[in-house]
């Protein structure tokens, strides 16, 4: 099932794989940020909040010849824009849910993303679970309000990939998307192809949310 | 009972009696108070501010959100239950049973949530504070939620006559203040204790970020019809949420500074400064207060920060710190190449979002069409040609149409020769459109300095021309004296003022024009309400607390914060951006806050103070579309974009071509519509923008609005705008994959020729009214 910018060989043995990812989270934990990082390898302490969503693109290597785009959709973190969600999530590939580990209600809010994900989304959708500023816990450990035990216990209770990262410090950030790469589902690849219209990813109306539960992102 | 009298026991020392007041008061015979069982109790009558101080003439038009219990006496008492020394049920149920000044002024039909009725626990006074009276007012009123509900709202079968003499009883209940009342209290040892902040600066309480995604309780936010003036959807905070409120609010009140270095507030050394500031309390110095325009003066109580750091200058709005005259562009913003010496606060950076395509586009020479311009034609196909830009392909697509031409030398010779001929003007500012990328000739080589250098003498002058005939153009409607605080009108409807003004409103009329055209539209509608009773609810508001308080405490510093206004954290334009945006919060309950709506009022923030901001706001919400644009569950935002997409877009090559990678308006026009451009283009053309929606938003009168178009073509400048810059980057678009496409889109769009931006501008919207006609 699918990656949805099909993947297969290249030249010999390589293979290419293209995934739609997207980024959710209450507002101010730090998702315009690990994707800045992990895209661009920049950091800002006060990036502009995110409105509507952004669109970014980032292409790692999991081995010699293997290598993996992420398309991915970073999304507005207020409640107020929680309506526009399912369009970004829509035929998402993976998604990585983010919480701020100085903030116990971040990670509420992050479990009620993985649910709606988990009903709404793509049925194969696998989804990482991200407790970030953990640079803040480093100089102030009494900063810290979720402690990584629990947050594991429930990552691996609901089926999440769980990593503490740093956006600032860019700990764990690029393990966070290449283990993330590693899950997807390389081998069910097709061949690729370069200028297809019809990928089933942007069609960004917003009436129905979570449609197409049944996974198969893209038609072709 | 003399009315103004009672309103002198309530404004002055009614409510403040409440922590004094002597127990005796309790068991005194009078006639007025009756005793009710709790449950009989009906909802208080909420006291309308007006009576604290009553303006110097009645409001016309008292807005809703205004209509609720909020007076000096609750913000005193509020403040001391921060301090943990007053109990919240009691005061409330004090205000409640004072106040009956007047019968439903507003014919406000409000609902009440069942859930409240759980949330009438009486609360046991606070401990340490001897709180006599509140056992007695507690039988007497309704509990908390009195304060926030009208008479008759609950299906009461209470008559409402016992009210009266209970009001009436107020005055007697007067007694002189004889306990100091701490205006400070947010501020003491135990507050500043558990305070400290997070790298970004957010307030952090006792270790946890101010709380952030609590419900509202009340379901308000949510009504799915929204009429201005007539629903007052009161929201009632939970007491969490209220303190969260109160304590944003007071840091950017005290204007606390924050020692940057490890993102911990200092305790000790800002505290004295805050003192002196209490002590001086000269309201001239606090910045909060401009009023040009000699409205009346509501003195809040002076607790803004009034001691102003050596570099805070422009009545401490600016914040000059490690900045150079030279270090900053003619509208505020710091220059790009400065290096950072601040440590901690925000450094401008360059625009991230630049999609590399986009970058390329703007860095190549602008090209030579056809026979025109300079001689040096040599460089002229290097251009369209992107060099490192997604590789051309020759297709069938791009041999036989103009714009896949235009990736080779844009537009074919003829026509270009063609699209100078009289009538064609708008063709060919549409096929020239991807040079608003690029530098217009004669500027380009001696700009080095990307978005600020363009003070070129040869400017200056034509805008000194322009300033001069707008100045003609001007009718001044008031003066004050000095010349401060004049107000001009510009005749919205003189073909020449239009013309103008797609030129571009010379800046240092651009405040004044902007403000005389929203002000126009607002007198062709009967139910504006006034300057003067917007800003009346804009003080007003200050002392209400919003859910969303904790939200923009968020967005603020990230806010243009490379501009000299928004730098300093709680401070000079952060601080007059949060009032804004907690006043906006409150005045539209319906809307609230969302993210987004900061870099609109940062925007008129940089021309008015924050009272003309505030009505500027509220003008542009009400006329202007922004109130639907922002409605819970976008449902405007996404007719907007519809909008465009059918009627706009229509059909064209670029259209086609994205349909075809199934991009749709909602992929990329959020932004463009929800921040009106300020978070895609450069801030001189986002102006430029503003200027003619400033003048031809209104919807038209014509035109009845119906789902489909529900605002009725006063988008359509913005639509316009949109197709600008779709046609800016066609060349681009058009041999984009997906992923470019998408890229390009939701790029920030470097426009560095604003002129031809907006003439591109003008040829669709005038290209779209033809259609229409």
């Amino acid at each position: 099932m699918a990656a949805r910018g099909p993947a297969g060989t290249r030249g010999g043995s390589t293979r290419f794989a293209q995934f739609k990812l997207v980024l959710l989270g209450e507002s101010a934990v730090g998702k315009s940020s690990l994707v800045l990082r992990f895209v661009k390898d920049q950091f800002d302490d006060f990036r502009e909040s995110t409105i509507g969503a952004a669109f970014l693109t980032q292409t790692i290597s999991l081995d010699d010849n293997t290598t993996v785009k992420f398309e991915i959709w970073d999304t507005a973190g207020q409640e107020r824009y929680k309506s526009l969600a399912p369009m970004y999530y829509r035929n998402a590939n993976c998604a990585v849910v983010v919480y701020d580990i100085t903030q116990a209600s971040s990670l509420d809010k992050a479990k009620q993303w993985v649910k709606e994900l988990q009903r709404q989304a793509n049925e194969n959708i696998i989804i990482a679970l991200a407790g970030n500023k953990l640079d803040l816990v480093a100089s102030h450990p009494d900063k810290r309000a979720i402690q990584t035990a629990d947050a594991e216990a429930y990552a691996r209770e609901a089926g999440l990939l769980f990593f503490e990262t740093s956006a600032k410090t860019s700990e764990n950030v690029r393990e966070l998307f290449t283990s993330i790469a590693k899950k997807l589902p390389l081998d069910q690849a097709g061949p690729r192809n370069p200028r297809a219209g019809g990928r089933g990813g942007v069609e960004l109306r917003s009436e129905a949310p979570g449609t197409n539960a049944n996974g198969g992102p893209c038609g072709c | 009972m003399a009315p103004d009298k009672e309103k002198t026991g309530i404004g002055f020392g009614g409510l403040r009696t409440k922590s004094v007041a002597p127990p005796q008061q309790q068991t005194r015979t009078d006639n007025g108070i009756i005793t009710l069982r709790y449950e009989e109790a009906i909802p208080a009558k909420p006291p309308i501010a007006v009576t604290v101080a009553p303006p110097a003439r009645a409001p016309i038009d008292i807005h809703p959100a205004l209509r609720r219990p909020k007076s000096s006496v609750a913000e005193t008492d509020e403040r001391k239950r921060d301090s943990g020394l007053a109990p919240t049920t009691s005061s409330k149920a004090r205000e409640g049973s004072v106040t009956t000044v007047d019968e439903n002024v507003l014919g406000v039909k409000m609902d009440f949530d069942s859930s409240f009725q759980s949330a009438i626990t009486p609360q046991s006074p606070v401990p340490s504070t001897p709180t006599p009276q509140v056992t007695r007012l507690d039988s007497v009123g309704s509990g908390s939620i009195s304060r926030w509900r009208k008479p008759g709202s609950r299906k009461s079968s209470m008559p409402k006559t016992p009210r009266t003499p209970t009001s009436k009883s107020t005055p007697e209940e007067f007694t002189p203040i004889s306990t100091p009342i701490p205006t400070e209290s947010l501020i003491d040892e135990e507050f500043l204790e558990s305070l400290s902040f997070s790298k970004r600066g957010s307030m952090m309480l006792g270790g946890k970020k101010a709380v952030n995604g609590h419900v509202r309780t009340h379901g308000g936010r949510r009504q799915p019809s929204f009429s201005l003036l007539a629903s007052p959807s009161i929201k009632i905070l939970s007491d969490d949420l209220e303190k969260d409120s109160k304590k944003v609010r007071s840091m950017y009140e005290q204007g606390i500074g924050l020692d940057w270095e490890d993102g911990k507030y200092a305790p000790m050394a800002k505290r004295a400064n805050v003192e002196e500031a209490l002590a001086e309390e000269e309201p001239a110095v606090s910045n909060g207060h401009l009023r040009p325009n000699g409205h009346v003066a509501y003195q809040r109580p002076e607790t803004a920060m009034s001691v102003r750091q050596e570099h805070e200058l422009a009545g401490g709005i600016e914040d000059w710190e490690d900045i150079d005259g030279h270090d900053v562009d003619r509208y505020g913003f710091i220059k790009l190449q400065r290096k950072l010496s601040r440590p901690g606060t925000p450094e401008p950076r360059p625009p991230q979002r630049v999609s590399t395509v986009l970058q390329q586009a703007s860095e190549t020479p602008r090209k030579q069409r056809g026979f025109t311009r300079s001689p040096s034609s040599a460089a002229n196909s290097t251009r369209g040609t992107f060099k490192r830009a997604p590789s051309r392909k020759v297709s069938a697509r791009s041999l036989n149409t103009v714009a896949s031409n235009s990736s080779q030398r844009s537009t074919s010779r003829i026509r270009a020769a063609a699209n100078r001929l009289p009538g064609n003007r708008d063709r060919r500012w549409m096929d020239e459109a991807g040079d608003m990328l690029t530098l217009p000739p004669g500027l380009a080589d001696i700009a080095e300095d990307e978005e600020g250098g363009r003070a070129v003498e040869g400017l200056k002058k034509k805008e000194w021309e322009r300033a001069e005939k707008w100045r003609k153009m001007a009718k001044v409607l008031k003066t004050g004296k000095d010349g401060e605080g004049m107000e001009f009108e510009f005749d919205a409807r003189s073909p020449k003022l239009i013309e103008r003004t797609w030129k571009g409103i010379p800046d240092r009329w651009r405040a004044a024009a902007w403000y005389s055209f929203l002000n126009t539209s607002a007198k062709r509608r009967k139910d504006s309400p006034s300057d003067e009773s917007i800003i009346q609810a804009f003080h007003k508001l200050q002392d209400a607390s919003s859910a969303d308080d904790v939200q923009i405490d968020i967005d603020v510093p990230r806010t243009i914060n490379s501009h000299i206004m928004f730098r300093k954290r709680y401070r000079g334009g952060q601080r007059l951006l949060f009032r804004v945006l907690h006043a906006l919060s409150l005045y539209f309950p319906v809307t609230g806050y969302v993210q987004g709506m900061a870099s609109l009022a940062a925007t008129l923030l940089c021309y008015f103070d924050e009272e003309k901001t505030f009505v500027m706001l509220v003008r542009m919400w009400t006329l202007r579309g922004l109130d639907k644009l922002y409605e819970p569950g976008f449902p405007g935002l996404m007719a907007a974009l519809d909008e465009f997409h059918k009627q706009w877009l229509d059909g064209g090559q670029v259209s086609k071509k994205l349909t075809g990678l199934n991009i749709e308006p909602t992929a990329y026009g959020t932004r463009w519509y929800l921040t009106l451009f300020n978070y895609s283009i450069p801030f001189p053309a986002q102006l430029r923008v503003w200027d003619i929606f400033m003048l031809l938003g209104d919807s038209d009168p014509s035109l009845k609005p119906t789902k489909d178009r529900p605002f009725c073509g006063g988008l359509d400048v913005l639509h316009a705008t949109s197709a600008a810059l779709i046609d800016g980057t066609r060349e681009i678009l058009l041999d984009s994959d997906f992923e470019n496409a998408m890229k390009v889109l939701t790029s920030w769009i470097p426009v560095k020729d604003e002129e031809l931006l907006m003439k591109v501008t003008k040829a669709e919207w005038k290209l779209h009214r033809r259609k229409r006609v």
